[in-house]
């Protein structure tokens, strides 16, 4: 039992080091190194806001009100889409560790599935902040945060595995995917209100993984009610579904990682 | 410790879809067997080489031991930790300091943080750079960077270390370094398994050698056997391509218009035509020459080459005898020449007939003959060579002053 525990904590900290080691590649050489893993998404957080809260906002709502709304979206919006891209890229970006170290192949995906950590802090602090300001408070709903934070993630992960097996082979993937991504955020309801979806797409709405997610976070900050249990099932199966994907198309393509590399 | 593997086989299919479509048996024609069948056990402490033409499955091999890549079909089983170098260099971050990547890379090859500071120490005072360890690497040389990458593998402590090509780095003090690193690791019961196109590397290096041909095991044995047939196999295949080289080079060498030189043979010293000729008997050079014109007097030039074109030896009548040959028209002349003592190795020669007025060529013609060495040492190409030493005993006489 020690001896499985012991496995367990060494291969966590091979993740670990591997996202870490993500981090310091992308800033290295930077005047302000690693100051630009909270800078970074607190600008692009910064600008949607701005744009999207007070530039095209409606002229009824309390703008700090509306922020809080925005930040609890966009944020975990933005640890997606950033986890998702850095995933899809992670296997070919590594294949020099790949090829020297030995390292278990999923571990790439699964460790640049979480470099969207940073903003979901940023979103953090930021609705911290902004709760205190608006006079919210906090409230018992808070503790939905509890699955908020790493349910993203494991999403991120599921498609992830996907994402990064498939890019070894067709590079062109990582292309399609930035746009689906932007697709994708345009069409979920995230900087916009959900009664502002065509009638024919409203319903679907709820299929939707990422609203599901955006919801959880609205509720446990903005809301302050408890989440849907149907949306929070639908997330569940999509989290299942992607990662059986994943695993699978993984485990059916790692052998062969080599020749593509 | 062990690897095993059994029956190991590695496709390579022609195009991405061919990669999702898994689970089939049939394959389509252009996919590619890198290995096929292969099967061996390697014990603890053993050091394995690994040699083969181009294309023979060698990295792929490695690559299926080293877990970056998965056998198609077969068993493999490895007990210990396996750690590969494939590419000296390639995971270095340039950005960063040589203490930071080494630093890295021990995180990577799992060393726990308890024992990184100590084991990095170790590694710098191994590579022994100097204030150089915290530069970024940009500035680094190449062989500064070959130091930091192998040194951090040395240091990992692999129970089972894969490399590839990549032995011997750095310059002729950190190569003995790394050589003796290298050997203290075998014999710690560490398994080697190393692959390289140089001979002497892996005589020098492994005690087994496997040799791979074309995906398959051809020869497992010792080191210097296997490397040794290895040698003597990619020999005999350059024979054979220079052979074809030189027959369409003789093809292609006939002239002569006023002059001919019908046919030339190289024959065995009773007369007969024979396929070989054995080392230490005579050769008899037999020549017909034509002659359409009056070329007054000329001379008759006989070389040898080697089958890679080095010119053996080089004779000529005139120079030979201090006459010139006189060619009547119209009339046919045999002509037989005899080289004693054929002291050449095995392989083929080339002889080459020449007449020629002055330094101007009338005709020519060439032959192939083929000598067989059963007696001696034998290297392709080059002739044997005895020195005949005589040594005399002088007494020597001190005169001293009285």
């Amino acid at each position: 039992m020690s001896n499985l525990k012991g496995v367990a904590q060494r291969e966590l900290a091979q993740v670990l080091n591997l996202w870490k080691l993500n981090y310091r590649t992308r800033f290295t050489g930077t005047r302000i190194g690693r100051t630009w893993v909270v800078l970074s998404p607190m600008l692009q957080m910064g600008v949607y806001i701005f744009a999207f809260g007070f530039v095209f906002a409606g002229s009824g709502a309390d703008p700090l009100e509306h922020v809080l709304w925005l930040i609890c979206g966009y944020g975990p919006w933005q640890a997606i889409s950033e986890g998702i891209m850095s995933a899809a890229n992670s296997l070919v970006a590594n294949k020099a560790i790949l090829k020297n170290f030995n390292v278990r192949s999923h571990y790439f995906p699964i460790a640049a599935s979480m470099m969207g950590l940073p903003s979901i802090c940023v979103v953090l602090v930021f609705s911290a902040v902004l709760l205190a300001a608006t006079g919210r408070g906090v409230s018992f709903y808070i503790l939905w945060l509890l699955l908020a934070v790493p349910l993203p993630f494991l999403l991120i992960m599921g498609i992830g595995l996907c994402v990064s097996a498939v890019v070894v082979f067709v590079r062109d993937m990582v292309q399609v995917l930035s746009v689906l991504l932007m697709t994708t955020m345009f069409f979920t309801p995230i900087l916009y209100y959900p009664e502002r979806l065509p009638a024919l797409l409203q319903p679907l709405v709820m299929l939707n993984p990422f609203y599901q997610i955006v919801q959880i976070y609205r509720c446990s900050l903005y809301y302050q009610k408890n989440a849907d249990l149907l949306g929070m099932l639908i997330l569940l199966v999509w989290i299942c579904l992607f990662w059986l994907m994943g695993l699978r198309l993984f485990r059916k393509l790692r052998g062969s990682f080599e020749s593509a590399l | 410790m062990y690897i095993e593997c059994k029956g190991l086989s590695k496709r390579y299919f022609a195009s991405p879809i061919e990669y999702l479509k898994l689970g089939r048996q049939e394959g389509s024609c252009a996919d590619f067997w890198a290995l096929k069948d292969i099967s061996f056990r390697i014990e603890e402490g053993e050091r394995v080489g690994i040699i083969g033409r181009n294309g023979a499955g060698k990295s792929t091999l490695l690559n299926i031991l080293s877990g970056y890549s998965h056998a198609t079909e077969g068993e493999l089983a490895v007990t210990g930790k396996v750690t590969p170098v494939m590419e000296i260099g390639s995971s270095i971050n340039q950005e960063e300091t040589g203490r930071e990547n080494i630093r890295t890379a021990g995180r990577l090859s799992g060393i726990q943080e308890n024992q990184l500071a100590e084991r990095v120490q170790e590694v710098i005072d191994f590579v022994d750079l100097g204030e150089y360890i915290d530069q970024p690497m940009k500035i680094y040389s190449s062989g500064m960077i070959a130091k930091v990458s192998f040194a951090c593998v040395l240091f990992t402590m692999p129970e089972i270390l894969v490399i590839d090509e990549v032995l011997g780095v750095g310059d002729a003090a950190f190569k003995a370094k790394s050589e003796a690193k290298t050997r203290e690791l075998c014999e710690k019961g560490k398994i080697l398994l190393m692959v390289s196109h140089s001979m002497a590397t892996i005589r020098k290096y492994t005690d087994r050698c496997i040799w791979l041909d074309k995906g398959r095991i051809r020869m497992d044995g010792s080191s210097a056997k296997v490397t040794e047939a290895f040698e003597l196999s990619v020999k005999k295949e350059q024979e054979s391509q220079l052979l074809t080289q030189m027959e369409k080079a003789i093809e292609n060498s006939i002239f002569g218009e006023q002059v001919r030189i019908n046919q030339l043979q190289v024959l065995q010293e009773d007369g007969t035509f024979g396929a070989e000729i054995h080392i230490h008997q005579a050769i008899r050079v037999k020549a017909e020459i034509q002659s359409e014109a009056s070329l007054g007097q000329v001379d008759l030039q006989i070389s040898c080459y080697s089958l890679r074109g080095y010119l053996l030896f080089a004779s000529s009548y005139h120079k030979s005898t201090g006459q010139w040959l006189v060619l009547e028209p119209g009339r046919t002349a045999m002509l037989e020449t005899r080289i004693e003592d054929c002291n050449f190795n095995t392989g083929t020669y080339q002889i080459s007939l020449m007449i020629c007025q002055k330094d101007t060529p009338f005709a020519k013609r060439a032959a192939l003959f083929r000598v067989v060495n059963d007696q001696y040492y034998n290297y392709l190409d080059c002739p044997q060579v005895y020195y005949h030493n005589h040594a005399k005993l002088k007494k020597l006489h001190r005169e001293e002053n009285v």
